[in-house]
């Protein structure tokens, strides 16, 4: 990432994208955020904002020049490496750097091809969860009152009626 | 109602946008001209809320960025459509003439409105190209591609459409932690979009964007759920719907952390991510 070292944090990750994370964890749990109509409101994008960082990752994935920590690479084609048949793994781990620990290395292409997958059902998953939020907005609901207490109001009309038995259906009707 | 000369050219802007719902052309050049214009009405808005704390632009804006690339390598080059440049052009007149001879607040809602109509115009419109590339077996890889740009010019129209039920948001006048939260979803997106767009991806980013996405769907599920319980929201609707899709985004989410946090380099992040 163009990212200069001063721009780090003491973390590692950059520092303005820790800062803003810093501060949306703050807002987000803060204990004013009460269930009333403003925050749903605030809610429904932030259930978007979701839905666009899922596009995010999958773009990250698609492109050849991600690279990751050796030790996970080599975790992660271990996890491929139990799905795919004896000869093909070969190639797999052929293709790997020889480079261990900590240092940053290329992905083999199955391993992408399985990253890629889980983006995308990530992805799937992250747009069912927006579309499902649109009920945080409320505008369909009407809350129904109970109305056992409310006593029901007798007219002359209705004091004075009186409803007979229902009358029967000729047969076969 | 039209009480300046402004309202007109505000009212223009809406028939050129309801205009664009109603035109059937679905061609590879017609969605190219649709993408190309829309991105630069965005902006022309934009710039009425930028007195504003939250601009409710802000997540749309940083939609039309991440998309970029994808548009020029997917669906190839293109000139804006007329009506959307004309759009343009009418809101920008409109946002250069004195404050004093309107109503701001109105003519943020009217662009507001303005933009929802073309975003879901163009949205549809690419939506159905994609669709029509996906029949064909020669051309499925391309119309999947098209169907994720299609969803991601739907999520702002949605974001659009939250804006503009929420109007005290839409003309910037909410106040207290809710606004507090949607500045801090606006300044996040921009800057997980400045670090990710036409950049090497860093999986660190990748991991505090994962976990950010966490806490997002894990606090929507605890405040919906509270919602119900309190007769805000419907409960049906929470308990069978909202919160088993949440919950599946959240399963999801869950897996992709997993993944960068072994393919990242060890770190500490800071301790209010880890929970």
């Amino acid at each position: 990432m163009a990212c200069s070292s001063a721009d780090h944090h003491a973390t590692g990750i950059p520092h303005p994208v820790a800062a803003a994370a810093h501060t949306l964890y703050q807002v987000l749990h803060s204990s004013e955020l009460d269930t009333g109509s403003d925050t749903r409101y605030a809610l429904r994008p932030a259930v978007v904002a979701t839905v666009e960082a899922a596009h995010l990752h999958l773009q990250a994935t698609r492109r050849s020049d991600l690279r990751g920590m050796a030790s996970g690479v080599s975790a992660l084609t271990q996890a491929v490496f139990d799905q795919v048949p004896g000869a093909r793994s070969l190639n797999l781990w052929r293709q790997l750097e020889r480079l261990d620990g900590p240092a940053l290395i290329s992905i083999p292409a199955p391993v992408r091809t399985e990253l890629l997958r889980q983006a995308t059902r990530n992805l799937a998953a992250t747009t069912t969860a927006a579309s499902a939020s649109h009920s945080l907005l409320g505008n369909d609901f009407r809350p129904v009152r109970p109305t056992h207490g409310v006593a029901r109001p007798k007219t002359e009309a209705y004091l004075h009626s009186s409803i007979g038995p229902r009358p029967l259906s000729p047969t076969g009707w | 109602m039209i009480d300046t000369p402004d309202d007109l050219l505000m009212l223009e802007a809406e028939h050129l946008a309801r205009d664009l719902l109603l035109d059937v052309d679905e061609s590879q050049r017609a969605v190219a001209s649709l993408l190309y214009g829309w991105a630069p009405v965005i902006l022309a808005s934009a710039k009425y809320s930028d007195s504003q704390t939250a601009n409710p632009f802000g997540q749309v804006l940083e939609i039309c960025r991440g998309i970029r690339g994808d548009a020029r390598d997917w669906i190839g080059p293109g000139r804006p459509d007329p009506r959307l440049d004309r759009i343009r052009e009418l809101l920008e007149d409109v946002a250069s003439a004195p404050q004093a001879s309107g109503n701001l607040s109105r003519r943020q809602t009217s662009a507001l409105h303005t933009c929802y109509l073309a975003t879901h115009a163009v949205a549809g419109r690419i939506t159905r190209h994609a669709a029509e590339l996906r029949h064909d077996e020669s051309t499925r890889p391309q119309g999947l591609l098209i169907t994720a740009l299609g969803s991601r010019i739907q999520n702002a129209e949605q974001i659009l459409d939250t804006h503009l039920c929420d109007r005290a948001a839409a003309t910037g006048t909410t106040i207290g932690p809710a606004q507090e939260l949607i500045d801090g979803i606006t300044g996040w997106d921009r800057l997980l979009h400045d670090a990710l767009v036409d950049q090497t991806p860093d999986p660190r980013v990748l991991l505090v964007s994962a976990n950010i996405s966490l806490g997002l769907l894990r606090r929507t599920a605890e405040l919906a759920s509270l919602a119900a319980a309190n007769g805000h929201l419907d409960s049906f609707n929470v308990h069978t719907r909202l919160q088993p899709a949440l919950n599946a985004a959240t399963d999801s989410w869950d897996r992709a952390r997993d993944t960068w946090r072994a393919l990242a380099p060890i770190t500490t992040p800071p301790a209010s991510l880890i929970r």
